[in-house]
């Protein structure tokens, strides 16, 4: 049971979500949330102030939500990182570790984000996804390409479609990935005997290795007009800098699916919310311009100059830090090792910062670690 | 492929074989003395390189280049041949032995494939020019992410010594044909890379032919309660920033973790600010320090990259605990410590594997005598001649 402040902060973080779902909020209401927040986090994540402390960084010392200090990624694989004693969460979701073969379960390797409720995480999640993906239209036929949250409970990917298939699918959407392999066959046959239009949710390492199933078997579809794709990830892992024009090619040549509806998602363990490519809302909004990825009111994305750790020059590519009210079981700030620019109110997606997946001569020591 | 590789072998043959071996030192020796020049062409040309393609810093790159010449100079290469082979004349002809009372002399493999799949460039050059110092022809294979830097080295081989230089050839990197036919012919093959690459690269190796592997490493630093003071806590912390640095922490000689002996002047949080204020200088960039484990410790990195950690052990004996997981795959450690106990401490970190113990500050700068991986380099690469009256 959580206590009275706790239930107090997560109904104002709801109402702020309920309140902005559609809309921008003010500056000012984002920014007294967002301190309120760091206040509580301060007080109750023990780690997280040891390095707000070694930032010379404390509540009621700072001006703008810009000067939270935001705990790089790392943290979460170093650290725990939650504002609660971790034997009564709910869920913990992990990271899916490095690229490297040997990675296994073990903690070294993998971040975790503690949850002592979903919530809040289930409330951030619909309204950008009715935004960014279904504007237009609501009755689809759900594909997902990847493990269900039964079979991939510490995945936040396959929670988050659960909450999709429970909100917009009404549970009949179906997974396809079983033990991290798509089960080719049965979507073939799924799709083939569907009238409806088509939704796929897909990794983009699961998009590929079907793609590739389909033209190894010269099979195509033309999928219903309006059929969409979401796909996301794609420099993580097992596939690196996979070309988003040329998948999204071979995807209106395989599927039929029109590149202007195929939308990507970049959202990741350590947060609540996601982003989303404005490319199929534009359209629908009739407004005319390159799209770029945006989130919800209540995240926002600073882009920051490596050199200096402060925010970019307009338009220059710097790292992404995110501040996500929605994460506030552990740290609403959080530095990624994502590269991008400012575009509009979000920002476009440049890649992953390469000094980390540079290795020379040096052993991965974290493999070794604890071990 | 074959013409290529009874060419190579022919060359070598007529233009090698018979040349002294401090002619080559010579010669490849006077090279370096180029390649030291801020105004040398090749040089210039192998900094873009080395910026654009693997991300090094200007001033990494520059660091990189000046810690692999210096260290590849007419003396340097000399004493590396003595430190080896005692007489490196023995490459050229039989020689007396003085202790064994008998004659000796030693040949190099006709050809040695060397194969990198690394991207640390400055093994790949060393490897070629231990190579032609034993009158070997030499075959390479740089991994696909090639940097290209080996490549410029030996144009610019060429256009200093033609004959030495006509001895190399670098296969296409993705040809796998080729490059299991040049280990076959090869007298002795010589692999850079992770256990996983090695394995797969020995298990093409036939029996009779040697096979050496330089496999991925992992070294650190040292600090004993003595040695750190308030008075050389910004000097000892460049030292260490220099270690981190110059490699960009991607390196076998790289420092993962810098241990600190409790009960010295300074605490964890002090060497670890300064060492983070240090970093930030050299790398030109925000650091950020994160209190974390194991015990006592700190990371310091930048963006989201984790670039070391600083613990605090209580003992220094507790290290050899700490480190033993890694045993085979021990490298360097900079050891700060006063003189008495350097010595013991350096008894210890032997015992386990460490195969070079240097100053802080140093890690990057390897004499070109230290024995690689823990053995020797030249006198391992050598089939031997023994002569008796």
């Amino acid at each position: 049971m959580s206590d009275l402040e706790t239930r107090n902060l997560d109904s104002e973080i709801r109402a702020f979500i309920k309140k902005f779902n559609a809309a921008p909020a003010p500056e000012k209401l984002f920014q007294s949330l967002a301190f309120k927040l760091f206040d509580y986090q301060f007080t109750r994540n023990e780690n997280y102030r040891k390095f707000c402390l070694s930032e010379g960084r404390r509540p009621g010392g700072l001006v703008s939500w810009r000067e939270i200090p935001a705990m790089p990624t790392i943290g979460f694989k170093e650290l725990v990182l939650a504002t609660f004693p971790i034997k009564n969460a709910a869920r913990i979701f992990k990271t899916s570790g490095t690229s490297s073969t040997k990675a296994s379960a073990d903690a070294p390797l993998r971040g975790a984000h503690f949850f002592d409720t979903l919530a809040l995480y289930e409330a951030a999640i619909t309204p950008p996804f009715k935004a960014y993906l279904m504007v237009d239209a609501q009755d689809f036929s759900f594909f997902f390409l990847m493990s269900s949250p039964q079979e991939s409970p510490d995945s936040s990917l396959s929670y988050m479609m659960g909450v999709v298939n429970k909100a917009f699918a009404g549970q009949k959407g179906k997974f396809y990935a079983k033990k991290g392999a798509i089960k080719n066959e049965a979507l073939v046959a799924d799709l083939s005997r569907t009238r409806k239009k088509v939704f796929i949710l897909s990794t983009v390492f699961s998009l590929k290795s079907f793609l590739n199933f389909l033209k190894s078997k010269k099979r195509s579809f033309t999928l219903p007009k309006g059929s969409r794709l979401m796909e996301t990830g794609g420099f993580k892992g097992r596939v690196r800098e996979i070309s988003k024009p040329r998948l999204y090619a071979e995807c209106e040549k395989r599927l039929g699916i029109d590149r202007h509806f195929c939308v990507s998602e970049y959202g990741m363990t350590e947060l609540s919310s996601q982003f989303y490519d404005t490319t199929l809302r534009d359209q629908f909004l009739k407004i005319k311009r390159k799209p770029f990825k945006e989130g919800p009111a209540w995240i926002r994305t600073l882009v920051i100059d490596p050199r200096s750790g402060r925010a970019a020059k307009k338009g220059r590519a710097g790292l992404l830090r995110h501040f996500d009210l929605a994460n506030r079981g552990s740290v609403l700030a959080v530095q990624t090792e994502d590269i991008g620019r400012a575009v509009g109110d979000g920002f476009e997606l440049l890649g992953r910062a390469s000094g980390s997946e540079l290795r020379g001569c040096s052993l991965n020591y974290e493999e070794f670690l604890n071990s | 492929m074959t013409r290529l590789l009874n060419n190579l072998l022919a060359y070598r043959d007529r233009h090698l074989k018979d040349r002294k071996v401090y002619a080559i030192a010579r010669s490849l020796g006077a090279l370096s003395k180029k390649w030291l020049r801020k105004d040398y062409p090749f040089r210039k040309k192998a900094l873009r390189q080395l910026v654009q393609r693997s991300r090094f810093s200007e001033e990494m790159a520059e660091a990189l280049l000046n810690a692999l010449f210096r260290e590849l100079t007419p003396p340097k290469l000399l004493r590396l041949l003595k430190s080896e082979l005692r007489d490196p004349l023995v490459l050229d002809g039989f020689r007396r032995d003085p202790i064994s009372g008998r004659s000796h002399r030693a040949e190099g493999p006709r050809l040695i494939t060397h194969i990198f799949s690394g991207n640390v460039p400055n093994p790949a050059i060393l490897s070629f020019i231990l190579g032609m110092l034993v009158k070997s022809a030499n075959l390479g294979k740089v991994s696909s992410k090639d940097e290209g830097f080996l490549e410029i080295y030996l144009k610019s081989l060429k256009a200093w010594d033609r004959r030495l230089a006509g001895a190399n050839v670098l296969l296409v990197p993705k040809d796998k044909k080729s490059t299991l036919r040049a280990i076959r012919t090869s007298g002795l093959v010589i692999a850079y890379g992770g256990d996983e690459s090695l394995k797969a690269i020995r298990s093409h190796v036939p029996i009779t032919t040697p096979f050496v592997g330089y496999g991925h490493r992992i070294s650190f630093g040292i600090y004993a309660k003595e040695a750190l003071n308030k008075k050389n806590l910004e000097r000892s912390a460049k030292k260490t920033a220099q270690d981190i640095w110059m490699a960009d922490q991607r390196g076998c000689l790289s420092p993962s973790e810098i241990f600190i002996e409790a009960g010295g002047e300074v605490p964890l949080a002090g060497f670890s600010g300064a060492l983070a204020r240090a970093m930030e200088r050299s790398f030109a960039a925000k650091a950020w320090r994160l209190p974390a484990g194991p015990g006592e410790a700190e990371l310091i990195g930048f963006g989201a990259r984790k670039m070391v950690r600083v613990r605090l052990v209580r003992k220094l004996e507790v290290i050899s605990k700490i480190l033993r997981p890694f045993q085979k795959y021990l490298q360097a450690v900079s050891l700060e410590a006063g003189p008495a106990r350097r010595k013991k401490i350096a008894d210890h970190l032997s015992a386990i594997g460490v195969n070079r113990i240097c100053r802080a500050g140093q890690m990057q700068r390897p004499p070109i005598t230290w024995h690689h991986d823990g053995k020797p380099n030249l006198a391992s690469w050598l089939a031997w001649t023994d002569m008796e009256t």
